[in-house]
C-alpha cells in the first residue's frame, strides 16, 4: 500500500517519459519556476554538445522545409511577454540565419494559418532576405481565428510535393492554438505525409497536444513544447542539424554555378534589386545566363541554375565529420590550452590529443569552429 | 584597443626554398619584418631601420594586444608570444628566438614533407582572441557571401567595440584535404567579425583558399613577390583597423575565383553537378557518383538542368 502511494497512479507513469514537471521544475522559495527553466535550458545544451554525434550516416543535406506558423488568436496571447508572437518571430529571425549557416544549399517557404484557413507567405526560396522580409511584413493584428493543422499540412503537402525525390522534404510548425478545426479526418492527412515522406515536426507554445505528438511519431519528426523564449530559441536550433535520411531515398546530380566574385564595370541591374541600383560595384555574374547577383547562394531567378560558392559547398563537410564530443573531467589546476585561462572546477578533454579546454572553448569549438587546436 | 593575431608558417622545408630563390639574407629580412631585430641577431644591414610590424602594432595604442602563432607539421607549442603573459616582456627577442628553434627542429626531423596544417593554428588563434574581446555577438549580415544589405547602424555599433584580427604570413599553399575545415573557420570568423588578412610569400600568387579566406572575412589578400616587399605590404595594408580601411581605397579589386574543383580531375569548374549525399563536384554528369558510389536517377536528366520547379 505504501509502495502505491509512493508511485502514484499508473496512468501517471504515461507522462513521466517526456518531461517530468515535478522533477525538472521545481519551484522556488517565491514559488517562481524561471530558475529551473533556465537551469534546464543551459542542462539540454551542455547535454547536445557532450553528445556524440553520428558519423558515416547518410544525411538529408538537401533540405526543403515548409514553416507552417500558426496566426490564430492564440498567438496574442501574452503567456509569454510581450506576446507569443512577438517571440515567436524574434526566434524565427535567428533561426533563419542559423540555419542558412549550416545549410547552405536548403530551401525554405512560409505558411501562415489563420481562420482556419493557410496561405502560403513566401515560396521555396534559398534566399535569406525574401525570408526576412516576408517575415517583418506580418504584424500582430495579422492574427484572429482558430488554427487548421490539416488545412496547414495539406497546403505544405502541395508545395513540397514538386520537390524532387532527392531533398529531405520537411514541415516544422510552429503551434499556439491548443485547439484545431479541421474539414476531414486528421489521421488520413498524417498518414498521406508519411507515405510522402515527410518529415512533421512542431513547436508547441502552450501545452503538448496528442495528435502533434502523433503525427511526430508517425512522420519521423520532433515535437516538443517551448517552456520560455529561452527553450523556444533552443528547440529552434535543434532543427538546424540536418536530419538523417533513409537509405531508401533517391539521390541525384545537381547542376549548379560557381561564379567568380569580381568587379562589374558594365552598368547593369542585378536580379536580387529590381527597384535600386546594385548595391556593391563587385557582383557575381551567373554562370549559365549572365544575369548579375549581389550574394550568392541563390538560385538564378532567370534560368534557375543553383549558384554557390566552393567554400560554402565545403562548409557542409562538417556534418558528414563532425567533430567528436569532448570528455567532461573535473580539472582542479592547470589552464586552458586554447585561451590559458585558469580553470577552476570544470574542464573538457579531447580524447585524441588529450588536452583540456574550458567551457567558453569547448562552446566555441563545437557551435562554430569545427577544429580541435590541439589535434594534428 | 585591438587584438592582432600572426600566423606564421613554420615548416623548414618552405624557409628554406624560399632562402634559395632569393639568397641567404631572406629569413632575417623575413624575421625584421615581423620584429624588430634585437639582442644576438642583429644582422648588421641597414641599421637605422628598425620599424617592425609588430612593435608598430604595440606601440599604436598601450591597451593594442599582440598573439604569435607558428604553424607547421611538427609543433607542439603553436602560440609562440603574447603580449598577455607577464613572462613575455621582450617581444623580439622571445618571437624570434622560439622561431628559430622551431625551424631548427622542424629542419632535424626525419619527415620531408612541404607544407603546413594551418586549421589547428587558426581555430587556437580565434579561441584566445573571442577571451580577450569578450564579444561574440553575431554579425547580422546572413552567411551568404558579398556585402551585407544593411551596413549603416551595425557599423555604428561596431566602432566602440575591441576589434580583432588575423594576418596570416603563408609560404606554401595550403592542401585541398584542410579545405572543408579551414572555410568553416572563416565563416566563423566573419561571423565574430574577425577580419583575416593574408600575405603569400612563396611563389603562390593566387593564393587559392586564402584569397577566398580573404574576401569572405573582409580582409585583403596580397602577395609578396620578394621578401623585402613583406614589411611594405604589413605597414601600409594590415597595420589599420579594419574599421578605418574603408577609408581608404582598396588596393586589390582582382576577382575572386570561387570554382571548385571537381572530384574526378582535379580541374577547376564554373558549373558542374553536385551529388546530393556526399555534396562532392563532378565535372560531367555520371550516372554513379565517385565519391559515395550512389547511384542517381536518371529518369529527370535530359534537358532539364532545373529541376527546382517551382510549384
Amino acid at each position: 500500500m505504501d509502495d502505491d502511494e509512493q508511485k502514484g497512479y499508473t496512468w501517471e507513469a504515461g507522462y513521466a517519459e517526456g518531461l517530468n514537471i515535478n522533477e525538472v521544475l521545481v519551484e522556488d522559495e517565491g514559488g517562481s519556476i524561471e530558475k529551473s527553466i533556465a537551469k534546464y535550458v543551459a542542462d539540454s545544451k551542455r547535454k547536445a554538445r557532450l553528445e556524440k554525434r553520428p558519423e558515416k550516416i547518410r544525411l538529408g543535406i538537401m533540405r526543403h522545409i515548409m514553416i507552417v506558423i500558426d496566426c490564430s488568436r492564440f498567438m496574442t496571447n501574452k503567456a509569454m511577454p510581450p506576446s507569443r508572437f512577438v517571440v515567436v518571430m524574434k526566434a524565427l529571425q535567428s533561426f533563419l540565419e542559423r540555419f542558412f549557416e549550416q545549410n547552405p544549399i536548403a530551401q525554405i517557404g512560409l505558411i501562415t494559418c489563420k481562420d482556419r484557413k493557410a496561405e502560403r507567405l513566401t515560396m521555396m526560396t534559398g534566399n535569406i532576405r525574401v525570408l526576412k522580409e516576408a517575415l517583418n511584413s506580418m504584424s500582430e493584428a495579422f492574427c484572429g481565428g482558430d488554427f487548421s493543422l490539416q488545412n496547414a499540412l495539406q497546403l505544405a503537402c502541395a508545395n513540397l510535393k514538386g520537390m524532387p525525390g532527392h531533398v529531405s522534404r520537411e514541415v516544422l510548425i510552429v503551434m499556439a492554438a491548443l485547439s484545431s478545426i479541421d474539414p476531414g479526418n486528421i489521421f488520413s492527412t498524417i498518414e498521406t505525409m508519411k507515405r510522402m515522406n515527410i518529415r512533421c515536426s512542431a513547436i508547441g507554445l502552450s501545452a503538448e497536444m496528442f495528435i502533434c505528438k502523433e503525427m511526430a511519431k508517425a512522420t519521423k519528426g520532433e515535437y516538443s513544447v517551448a517552456l520560455d523564449p529561452d527553450h523556444l530559441q533552443l528547440l529552434f536550433s535543434k532543427h538546424t542539424l540536418p536530419p538523417s535520411s533513409a537509405k531508401s531515398s533517391e539521390c541525384n546530380a545537381i547542376h549548379v554555378g560557381f561564379p567568380h566574385h569580381e568587379l562589374i564595370k558594365t552598368r547593369s541591374f542585378c536580379v536580387c534589386h529590381p527597384d535600386s541600383k546594385p548595391i556593391s560595384s563587385r557582383g557575381f555574374i551567373c554562370t549559365q545566363c549572365g544575369a548579375r547577383h549581389c550574394s550568392i547562394p541563390a538560385e538564378c531567378p532567370v534560368c534557375k541554375l543553383t549558384l554557390v560558392a566552393a567554400p560554402q559547398l565545403a562548409r557542409a563537410f562538417r556534418h558528414l565529420q563532425p567533430l567528436a564530443a569532448f570528455q567532461q573531467i573535473d580539472v582542479t589546476r592547470g589552464s586552458c590550452y586554447a585561451c590559458e585561462t585558469r580553470l577552476t572546477s570544470e574542464g573538457f578533454r579531447c580524447e585524441k590529443c588529450r588536452l583540456v579546454f574550458c567551457l567558453d572553448c569547448d562552446t566555441l569549438l563545437h557551435e562554430s569552429l569545427h577544429v580541435c587546436p590541439g589535434c594534428k | 584597443m585591438s587584438t592582432l593575431s600572426i600566423l606564421v608558417e613554420a615548416s623548414s622545408c618552405s624557409w628554406g626554398k624560399l632562402a634559395c630563390q632569393h639568397g641567404d639574407r631572406t629569413i632575417g629580412i623575413i624575421l625584421r619584418a615581423i620584429v624588430s631585430n634585437s639582442g644576438k641577431y642583429k644582422i648588421k644591414i641597414n641599421r637605422g631601420f628598425q620599424v617592425s610590424f609588430c612593435n608598430a602594432h604595440l606601440g599604436q595604442s598601450s591597451s593594442n594586444q599582440l598573439l604569435v602563432f607558428a604553424y607547421g607539421r611538427n609543433v607542439e607549442k603553436k602560440m609562440i608570444y603574447s603580449s598577455a603573459r607577464s613572462e613575455d616582456r621582450n617581444a623580439s627577442r622571445i618571437v624570434v628566438d622560439r622561431l628559430r628553434q622551431l625551424l631548427i627542429d622542424d629542419s632535424n626531423n626525419s619527415d620531408a614533407i612541404i607544407g603546413a596544417p594551418l586549421g589547428p593554428a587558426l581555430a587556437h588563434a580565434f579561441c584566445h582572441m573571442k577571451k580577450d574581446s569578450r564579444v561574440t555577438t553575431a554579425d547580422p549580415c546572413d552567411d551568404s557571401l558579398g556585402p551585407a544589405s544593411s551596413n549603416s547602424e551595425q557599423s555604428d555599433a561596431s566602432a566602440e567595440k575591441p576589434t580583432c584580427r588575423a594576418v596570416v604570413i603563408s609560404i606554401t599553399q595550403i592542401m585541398g584535404s584542410e579545405h572543408g575545415s579551414l572555410m568553416n573557420l572563416f565563416f566563423s570568423a566573419a561571423k565574430q567579425l574577425i577580419c583575416v588578412d593574408v600575405v603569400s610569400l612563396g611563389d603562390d600568387f593566387t593564393g587559392g583558399i586564402l584569397q577566398q579566406a580573404a574576401d569572405i572575412t573582409g580582409g585583403s589578400f596580397m602577395h609578396a613577390q620578394k621578401p623585402q616587399a613583406l614589411l611594405k605590404i604589413l605597414m601600409t595594408n594590415m597595420l589599420t583597423d579594419p574599421t578605418y580601411r574603408s577609408a581608404f581605397s582598396k588596393l586589390s579589386h582582382n576577382s575572386v575565383d570561387y570554382r571548385a574543383s571537381c572530384v574526378c580531375h582535379q580541374t577547376l569548374v564554373s558549373s558542374g553537378w553536385v551529388c546530393s549525399v556526399c555534396l562532392s563536384v563532378l565535372c560531367q554528369y555520371t550516372p554513379i557518383c565517385k565519391v559515395c558510389k550512389a547511384a542517381f536517377t536518371i529518369r529527370n536528366i535530359p534537358k532539364k538542368p532545373n529541376r527546382k520547379r517551382k510549384s
